[in-house]
């Protein structure tokens, strides 16, 4: 099967293009660097099938970061049929740079000239037929968003695919192609394949070509002895950027007619001047993500409680009772959690019927197990869905990535670089894409310092946690604050204990530079439709595909845990302090004592040990074991209010303070996170000590700052000294680096 | 005990000892185990793979 290979500058379009024809759902992100590995899939619509490689956005073959690599060895090593290099219209000269490398390469090539919609629109033009002319390859106009043009790409890909195509070059300084020309005969010599591109870069002092060709460097070096250039000097590499870039100005920008001439600001740098204003920029981010956050949880939408009668929103004596608010308009999430709670209460109600003729404990399992279970976690996914739509949304919209730039400006001062924003901004929606997101990070020791606080960007999994204990603290305490105030206080949490976690790993253990951190802003545009849905659409599978394997395998083991004694009796009595699970919670409770649910708790407090300890398989695992443990405590399936009712019973039967459960809940943030992100943490971090370093450092990081939750929350006064020592720590760490600095 | 008592202990059982299994293949096969079905996840692309 033939191997077409889409290459391109990064948010150029690739993976748009790539899901246009390969009919798949890749993830496709308004910023530079979403891609980070290569992907397959396969095109149908030729005479025969056509495999097509997505492979990272580069901006030229000289490889700096892990992604860039992984795009540059497939040209070279796994010698793709052909290569087709996207460009982007809108801005022509800079992308042509990577076409001019590519174009050394003996490899058949075709420009796919993408988002030509977009450059119509902005009343400019480029004349196809003298571009072709100019790069010796064929260009196509393409709109892989609109996908226009794709299958005429196609056609002349699959009939290029059939030729032969030698390398050329553009490099016109004359000293230097005779020195290109030595080392590319040498090479030949050599029988090494592409010896044109090698040997470019072997002129460039590339690294890898230094390591791989030790017996020409002195060629090079005596060269160098002979050259000079006035404005470069004998630095090669940039005599060789100036070099591109001079041809690409002089053959290729004629080309292109612009409407307006000279720099005048488009519509994205007029938002910007708003969005990422110095002063301006994070506050209207926080006020962003407090909208966002409104619009999932709060049960007072848009703050009109009191306006409307509360018969006109509770709709009394209905099946909708309470479902779209009370007393206040829910938002829409809450609003959404409530009508998926109806519907599984009438879903199980209707199946418990089929067993109500069977004997108590099948019942009790069906119920108070498996329902209780299924339920807490299946309530949550369209709230879940919607939260992670409406950051998408902000995703898609270009917003994200200047968030990244943003706050590239405050997490330099912590020793991390605005690129490691981005996996923890992709960390809300799930670990595990943003763990693997972290290779586009080319220093090892930021990569493992921001592997190690990605969990504590609170994701998706941990959200019902998070909603229904919050909601029962406002519920069974009587606060008057409403559950959206506290669900966005623990993120805020978790992003303050995320930074002072990088201030003191940069301070001590994963020293190191702060790389510089250049990111091209993509221009804003409207969320795409398409590309919103096959993300939520991931997400949902995902849930659901959870809620029927792991969710259901454990709210059945919890079940007969919670039922059955050591000596494997049934407990008919409710009184579930003798059961297996029981036992091994109280043998546990000691050490959770300083973090408010350990021994202080009475007789029933192991449950919330073993909840976080369910919890470590999936997140989702804490509010099943809740409801199945909160059903088997009151005797009977607590009635679901998603999720809350059982943690109020909970709270209730447990005694437990509502600092006690905030404590909690910053826990299960920040411990260590659910099995598959453990999993591609180690696939991550091959360093055998720093993948058992980062697991320790969960474990203590969860103890400690729930401990000092807890504490400062109980007696205020403890909040000073807490604060008084860290400010410590960090003193003591600043002075000791500048003395060692100063020593250096 | 009655059929059903016997068909929900054979479904419980298949149910808990699918997940456990599948759970010990991907370990033994040197899968990651990862149950995560974002398509961006380059374990669950592994795990298929090996399937």
């Amino acid at each position: 099967m033939k191997r077409f290979a889409l290459l391109g500058n990064p948010n150029s379009g690739k993976t748009t293009l790539f899901n246009s024809l390969t009919g798949s759902a890749e993830y496709v992100g308004n910023w530079p660097g979403v891609t980070a590995e290569r992907k397959e899939g396969t095109y149908k619509k030729c005479s025969e099938p056509i495999t097509i490689v997505d492979l990272p956005g580069i901006y030229s073959l000289s490889p700096y970061t892990p992604e860039e690599v992984v795009s540059r060895n497939f040209i070279l090593d796994e010698k793709p049929d052909l290569v087709i290099n996207i460009v982007d219209a809108t801005n022509l000269e800079r992308n042509l740079y990577l076409t001019t490398q590519i174009m050394e390469i003996d490899v058949p090539m075709v420009i796919a000239l993408n988002m030509m919609d977009a450059l119509t629109k902005a009343g400019d033009k480029i004349d196809i037929k003298k571009l072709e002319e100019k790069i010796g390859v064929p260009v196509v106009e393409i709109s892989a968003l609109r996908e226009d043009g794709l299958d005429e790409l196609m056609r002349v890909a699959y009939e290029e695919s059939k030729k032969e195509r030698k390398g050329v070059s553009v490099i016109e300084h004359p000293e230097l192609c005779h020195l290109i020309g030595d080392v590319k005969i040498a090479l030949e010599a050599q029988k090494v394949d592409n010896p044109l591109f090698h040997a470019v870069k072997f002129v460039e002092l590339d690294e890898l070509e230094m390591e791989m060709h030790q017996n020409l460097v002195k060629m090079v070096d005596d060269f160098k002895k002979t050259f000079s250039d006035d404005t470069f000097g004998t630095d090669f590499d940039a005599i060789i950027a100036d070099s591109r870039y001079k041809y690409i100005t002089k053959n290729y920008s004629p080309t292109l007619k612009r409407k307006h001439v000279g720099i005048s600001d488009t519509k994205s740098d007029k938002i910007d001047k708003v969005l990422t204003h110095k002063w301006f920029g994070i506050p209207i981010f926080l006020v962003i993500l407090l909208a966002v956050f409104h619009l999932t949880f709060s049960e007072n939408f848009l703050f009109l409680g009191g306006v409307l009668g509360e018969d006109f929103v509770s709709l009394p004596g209905t099946a909708f009772e309470g479902v779209f608010g009370e007393g206040a308009i829910y938002s829409p999430g809450v609003i959404l959690l409530n009508l998926m709670g109806v519907f599984t209460d009438w879903l199980f109600g209707l199946i418990g019927g089929l067993f109500s003729n069977s004997a108590p404990w099948v019942q009790g399992l069906f119920n108070d197990g498996i329902f209780a279970g299924l339920g807490s976690v299946l309530s949550f996914i369209p709230q879940i869905l919607l939260l992670l739509l409406l950051f998408s949304i902000l995703e898609d919209s270009g917003y994200m990535a200047r968030v990244a730039f943003m706050l590239d400006r405050l997490f330099r001062r912590f020793g991390l670089s605005g690129r490691a924003v981005l996996p923890m901004i992709m960390g809300f929606g799930c670990s595990v894409p943003a763990i693997i997101n972290t290779r586009t990070l080319a220093d090892e020791k930021e990569k493992v310092a921001t592997i190690r606080v990605i969990p504590f960007f609170s994701c998706g999994a941990k959200l019902p946690i998070l909603t229904a204990v919050s909601a029962a603290i406002i519920s069974h305490f009587g606060f008057t604050s409403s559950p959206d105030l506290i669900v966005y206080s623990m993120y805020v949490v978790g992003v303050v204990v995320a930074i002072i976690s990088i201030i003191i790993m940069r301070g001590t253990t994963m020293k190191g530079e702060t790389p510089p951190f250049i990111m091209e802003l993509p221009s804003y545009h409207m969320p795409q439709f398409k590309n919103l849905m096959i993300h939520l659409w991931d997400k949902a599978k995902h849930f659901i595909k959870k809620a029927f394997t792991i969710i259901v395998a454990s709210s059945i083991v919890v079940w007969v845990l919670t039922n059955f004694t050591f000596g494997w009796k049934f407990i008919a009595d409710g009184n579930v302090n003798d059961s297996i699970l029981g036992g091994i919670g109280m043998l546990l409770q000691p050490i959770f004592t300083p973090l408010g649910f350990g021994a202080q708790l009475n007789a029933n407090g192991w449950v919330f040990i073993v909840a976080a300890i369910i919890g470590l398989i999936a997140k989702e695992n804490v509010i099943a074991a809740f409801g199945v443990l909160a059903a088997c405590i009151a005797g009977g399936a607590v009635s679901s209010e998603e999720g809350v009712q059982e943690v109020v019973t909970i709270i209730g039967a447990t005694g437990i303070t509502w600092q006690g459960a905030i404590a909690f809940i910053i826990f299960n943030m920040t411990t260590i996170p659910c099995f598959a992100a453990v999993a591609t943490a180690k696939a991550e971090i091959p360093d055998k000590k720093k993948f058992s370093g980062t697991m320790l450092f969960w474990l203590v990081a969860s103890y400690i700052v729930s401990t000092v939750c807890y504490l400062s929350l109980t007696y205020w006064w403890t909040a000073i000294i807490f604060a008084v020592v860290l400010v410590a720590v960090l003193i003591l760490i600043r002075k000791v680096n500048f003395k060692f600095k100063k020593k250096r | 005990m009655g059929a059903t008592e016997i068909l929900v202990i054979i479904g419980c059982v298949l149910v808990v000892g699918g997940v456990i299994v599948s759970a010990i293949i991907k370990k033994i096969k040197g899968v990651p185990s990862c149950d995560c079905c974002s398509s961006d996840c380059a374990n669950c692309k592994k795990a298929k793979k090996k399937k």
